[in-house]
């Protein structure tokens, strides 16, 4: 599912920084190492053209370990990181799958979360801004073609994870700006 | 199902749509999975021909083509059916085109229903041109009745006019040496008359055209003055009291004709008015020597003094004089003097301390306003007394020119 870069990630400064790695123990330096790892994984899964993560499977990753450091995350850590992102001073980057939130044991099987590098919200804006621009107000679209067809090619949100779609429009049906109907495995949309 | 429910935007017509762009995506998403088919077998053969194996190579190549007709038939099935979705879109497109359409007749009928139809236009065009001749109709009269008016400007025009000419005749009257006062006093008169040049029914004013620097005093009572009537008391010259009276604004620093007491310093001028005025200020001029009078008793509404009863007598009201050659301008109480008919004027002594016996005036008049209401019955009575000629000429003038011009007719019969 992840799209192959053209040119490879460029790891932030601190990412060369041991303590990066280690949660810190005084709050506002904590606070700002939240917000480091906060742009770090954002960053990265825009560039990889990732929409989930799954905590588990990226331990093993470059996102969370700096091989030539030595130096790695651990779990409990980078759940903390995804808490902070769920959170209005994470800015709501993030969203943890199924209320996997803050549960406690048999954690590793279910850490799953999205991460919000473009909120849903930003995502509406995103595609009703192409609907207009293509003069296809009043037409209606199959889920599909909004993310897989030729015409959307060259737009962001083209290979788009179907789920977070419909979230986005979603946020466009509250605004009365869209309508989603269908049957379930060919779910169409119209734009007013 | 779960977005089915409660979708009033989504037509029929939509779901149709829905269900023909889905088919089309399942089509291309067949095509892609023939693509990968086809490049797999080409991937299979080229093993198979390393290994010598032609059979197997040969195997694959079949499968390719095969796969490849199948691409082509979806090809076909797909340009169909998005030919199909373009022409029911069109066609929705078309529909709403019909119904905006529909509309508008539907409205623009409406509108002419109610504007009551062609006949109701016409019958208001018809309407609109009557009420429009009918203004023309009213405009012309007005125009009519203001030419009226300026045939009455005309005619004010031809009275001043004939004044001016009437003026000019005045030298041929002057030689007439023996009746000398009598012709004086005409001739003063008519003067004023000929220097007015406006409409004798404005009898509150006094104009004249002199080079003098002084603005006219608009509210000098001569016109009210009667002359004829007035009666002074040990003048030296008879009538020349009533001649420094009927001096014009004009004339008022002339030397002659001059009042000047006889026996002793002592005068006593009755002064009737042809109406009822109210009193403001007297003007008098004198002059600079022990001739100049010094107290003036006044006394009003009385046509019964003599010296005596003047000096037991309390007047209305009394002034100090001035020895002045120029003007002078002696206010009264206003309260004293506001129903006045008559005055009475009772030159007490002089500045000459009795060694003086003569007191020389040389300009009297009065300002104040005069009482429009009152002057008509009596220059009507006085006239129809004294001349029935002038009465039936009054009257005549009267009626047609709704102004009253006793006062010079007074006059008239007075020389």
């Amino acid at each position: 599912m992840a799209a192959i870069a053209t040119t490879p990630y460029k790891f932030p400064p601190h990412y060369s920084f041991p303590p990066f790695f280690t949660l810190q123990p005084v709050a506002a330096t904590r606070a700002s190492q939240l917000a480091s790892w906060s742009a770090h994984i954002q960053a990265y899964c825009r560039h990889h053209r990732r929409f989930q993560l799954s905590l588990i499977d990226a331990l093993d990753t470059d996102l969370f370990w700096n091989r030539k450091l030595g130096k790695r995350l651990a779990l409990r850590d980078a759940r903390d990181v995804v808490n902070y992102m769920c959170g209005a001073e994470g800015g709501h980057r993030a969203e943890w799958v199924d209320g996997d939130k803050k549960k406690g044991g048999g954690d590793g099987e279910a850490a799953q979360a999205w991460i919000y590098w473009r909120r849903p919200e930003e995502w509406a804006s995103l595609i009703e801004g192409w609907v207009d621009a293509t003069g296809q107000k009043n037409t209606v679209l199959t889920l599909y073609e909004l993310t897989e067809s030729d015409a959307t090619a060259s737009q962001e949100f083209h290979g788009m994870d179907a789920e977070l779609l419909q979230k986005s429009l979603q946020v466009l049906v509250k605004r009365g700006r869209a309508q989603v109907f269908g049957s379930e495995d060919s779910l169409g949309v119209k734009f007013f | 199902m779960g977005n089915s429910g409660s979708t009033p935007k989504i037509s029929a017509q939509d779901k149709a749509i829905l269900d023909m762009k889905n088919q089309r995506d399942k089509l291309h998403q067949y095509q892609k999975k023939i693509i990968v088919i086809t490049n797999r077998e080409t991937e299979i053969a080229k093993e198979c021909l390393k290994r010598g194996d032609k059979r197997r190579a040969l195997l694959a190549l079949r499968r390719k083509k095969y796969q490849e007709s199948l691409l082509q038939k979806t090809d076909s099935q797909l340009a169909q059916l998005e030919t199909l979705t373009s022409d029911v879109e069109f066609a929705l497109v078309q529909k709403d085109v019909l119904f905006g359409l529909q509309q508008g007749t539907s409205v623009l009928k409406e509108i002419h229903k109610e504007m009551g139809g062609l006949e109701n236009v016409e019958k208001l065009m018809g309407e609109n041109e009557e009420a429009q001749a009918y203004q023309r109709e009213i405009s012309e009269m007005l125009a009519g009745r203001m030419s009226n008016q300026d045939e009455d400007e005309v005619e004010d025009e031809l009275d001043a006019l004939e004044k001016e000419m009437n003026g000019t005749k005045l030298p041929e009257n002057l030689p007439d040496a023996p009746t000398k006062l009598e012709r004086m006093s005409h001739h003063c008169h008519d003067e004023h008359a000929g220097h007015g040049g406006h409409d004798h029914g404005d009898h509150g004013h006094v104009h004249d055209h002199s080079d003098d620097i002084t603005p006219a005093l608009q509210s000098l009572l001569y016109e009210q003055v009667d002359f004829s009537s007035v009666n002074t008391l040990n003048e030296e010259t008879p009538r020349a009291g009533a001649a420094i009276l009927q001096k014009t604004w004009a004339q008022r620093l002339d030397p002659e004709p001059e009042l000047a007491s006889d026996a002793d310093e002592q005068l006593l001028m009755f002064v009737p008015f042809t109406g009822q005025v109210r009193l403001h200020a007297i003007l008098v001029r004198t002059s600079t020597t022990d001739s100049a009078p010094k107290t003036l008793k006044v006394f009003l509404n009385r046509d019964d003094l003599d010296f005596g009863t003047a000096s037991d007598l309390q007047p209305t009201q009394t002034f100090e004089l001035s020895q002045t050659n120029d003007i002078q301008e002696v206010p009264v109480k206003r309260a004293l003097f506001n129903t006045t008919r008559s005055l009475t004027l009772f030159f007490e002594d002089n500045f000459g301390q009795g060694e003086e016996d003569v007191t020389r005036i040389s300009y009297l008049a009065f300002k104040g306003e005069f009482m429009k209401l009152n002057k008509e019955p009596v220059n009507f009575l006085y006239e129809a007394a004294a001349n029935p000629a002038d009465h039936k000429v009054k009257g005549t003038s009267a009626l047609g020119m709704g102004s009253g011009i006793g006062g010079p007719g007074g006059g008239g019969g007075g020389i």
